[in-house]
């Protein structure tokens, strides 16, 4: 196969959620517990709606914040999975560039995160016409104005991924190598950098309550943290990379 | 094409204080199926992995056919990792298109054969089959592989007499036609040394004994016996 078929291949075999072995098939309580939460969420809403007149369904888009951390969290969880499952000398022994292993862990959580974001955007939107069908209030222009948010949250979210999905990779890595006690120190930069590149948000996203215009706008100068995010994403692959040669505990 | 497939120059690694190789030399030729036996902790894990590129050692040169250890060498080399999983959601029949994707001259054909031999079906998740079952399948996937270097680190380890029989009757029929290398680890001296041309012995990292099997066996009785020897009396080479 071609480098690029494999790489595709690569991503795919990723791509497969696979459960640890001797644990309980936890899918099952994941689609119980989705049940819950799209029952709780239809009932607050539902409260929401009749007893609080201004309520306004737009911030629900502010949830897409959460999907870099779940980007992360899978990122590192397709690296620890190897390990757990055993499944480590496999994947390590494949004879394609390691850069190439790591890379395509990358975009299978980058892809699962947009995947996951998609999902929850087709459910808020269906929360959002049964609001506003309770509410009597649906119009073509509310329905921009929802969608329109919602499309700039998911722009942000999806520049900011890459960044998110690189830490959560080569932590993975980190934890796996003789590296290891520099984790701490790597949360507290991961920590500082989030602060300095995304979350002084008053400079780059800013709220508008008022209907008409979508609830935020973004500035175009949140390109520039996000360009900065990329070449770091860049950066911290080549660093697992290293790890990967260099200073595994098998 | 070099006639060596291994060759080890003054390989030392360790592992904080303990010392996993020891000043290392080694040199196997091509087509030979080598036994590498020896006590838990003298370095046979190590070896293997440093031979698939897995651990780099801390001094000394290791070289595999002609090639440094790495993804490149890889290509020619199928090795069967100790204490190694299989992917539990995978089936037999997935292991062998994942096979096929991703390790060079796997030959599917071969593969089937050989879960035909070792009665393993090709339905059968990874996740729910036996200790033994899925040493089996691994195996396959090693040994179906047109390479020039097998390395089995541990193939037997936790697998019940019968399925051990079965993976050797299977080991003896395809790997030992003359043109491959195989290395194989066991603490299975007893059910595998048949399949053995030479062997090595290893201990605290060193090399103590090597020698053809035969001679060694009409030398020292038995292969057990060596391995007792040396392990109480620390004999040299």
């Amino acid at each position: 196969m071609t480098g690029q078929r494999v790489f595709w291949a690569l991503v795919r075999h990723d791509m497969k959620e696979r459960k640890q072995r001797g644990k309980y098939n936890l899918r099952i309580w994941r689609w119980v517990y989705l049940a819950i939460i799209v029952a709780v969420a239809i009932a607050v809403t539902t409260y929401l709606v009749l007893r609080r007149p201004g309520f306004d369904g737009r911030f629900v888009w502010f949830y897409t914040f959460a999907i870099p951390f779940v980007c992360a969290g899978m990122g590192t969880g397709l690296v620890a999975q190897e390990f757990r499952n055993g499944t480590a000398g496999w994947w390590l022994t494949l004879p394609y560039p390691r850069g190439r292993l790591l890379v395509s862990k990358f975009v299978a959580c980058i892809v699962r995160a947009l995947i996951i974001m998609v999902g929850l955007d087709a459910l808020f939107c269906l929360l959002y016409l049964y609001t506003v069908l309770l509410q009597g209030q649906f119009t073509a222009s509310g329905l921009a104005d929802f969608l329109l948010t919602g499309a700039r949250l998911n722009l942000v979210v999806l520049g900011i991924l890459p960044f998110t999905g690189s830490v959560g990779v080569t932590y993975g890595m980190l934890r796996y190598s003789t590296l290891r006690p520099l984790v701490p120190l790597g949360w507290g930069l991961f920590g500082i950098l989030w602060w300095f590149l995304f979350s002084n948000d008053q400079q780059f996203i800013f709220v508008h309550p008022e209907l008409g215009g979508g609830l935020v706008a973004v500035s175009p100068w949140l390109l520039l943290p996000m360009a900065v995010g990329w070449v770091l994403a860049a950066f911290l692959l080549r660093l697992a990379t290293r790890i990967m040669e260099k200073h595994l505990t098998l | 094409m070099t006639d060596i497939a291994v060759a080890c120059k003054q390989v030392s690694k360790r592992y904080g204080a303990k010392t996993a190789l020891d000043h290392l030399d080694i040199t196997i030729p091509r087509g030979h199926v080598v036994g590498v036996l020896g006590p838990n902790g003298a370095g046979k894990s190590t070896f293997f992995r440093m031979l698939a590129g897995l651990v780099q050692p801390d001094a000394g040169v290791v070289e595999v056919l002609g090639q440094r250890p790495g993804w490149r060498a890889n290509e020619n080399i199928a090795y069967l990792p100790d204490r190694a999983r299989w992917y539990p959601d995978h089936t037999t029949e997935q292991a062998f298109q994942w096979a096929e994707r991703f390790l060079p001259a796997f030959d599917r054909a071969v593969a089937e054969r050989l879960a035909s031999l070792m009665q393993l079906d090709l339905t059968l998740q990874a996740g729910g089959m036996s200790r033994g079952q899925e040493a089996r399948l691994m195996l396959i996937l090693c040994v179906a592989r047109r390479v020039p270097l097998i390395i089995l680190d541990e193939p037997f380890s936790g697998i019940d007499v019968v399925s051990r029989e079965q993976i050797v009757d299977a080991l003896m029929e395809h790997i030992c036609d003359g043109d491959k290398t195989v290395l194989i680890s066991t603490h299975e001296i007893h059910e595998v040394e048949a399949l053995f041309d030479s062997v090595i012995f290893l201990g605290d990292g060193r090399l103590q004994l090597a020698g053809e099997a035969d001679a060694l066996r009409r030398q020292y009785g038995s292969m057990r016996e060596i391995v007792k020897r040396l392990h109480l009396g620390g004999e040299q080479q």
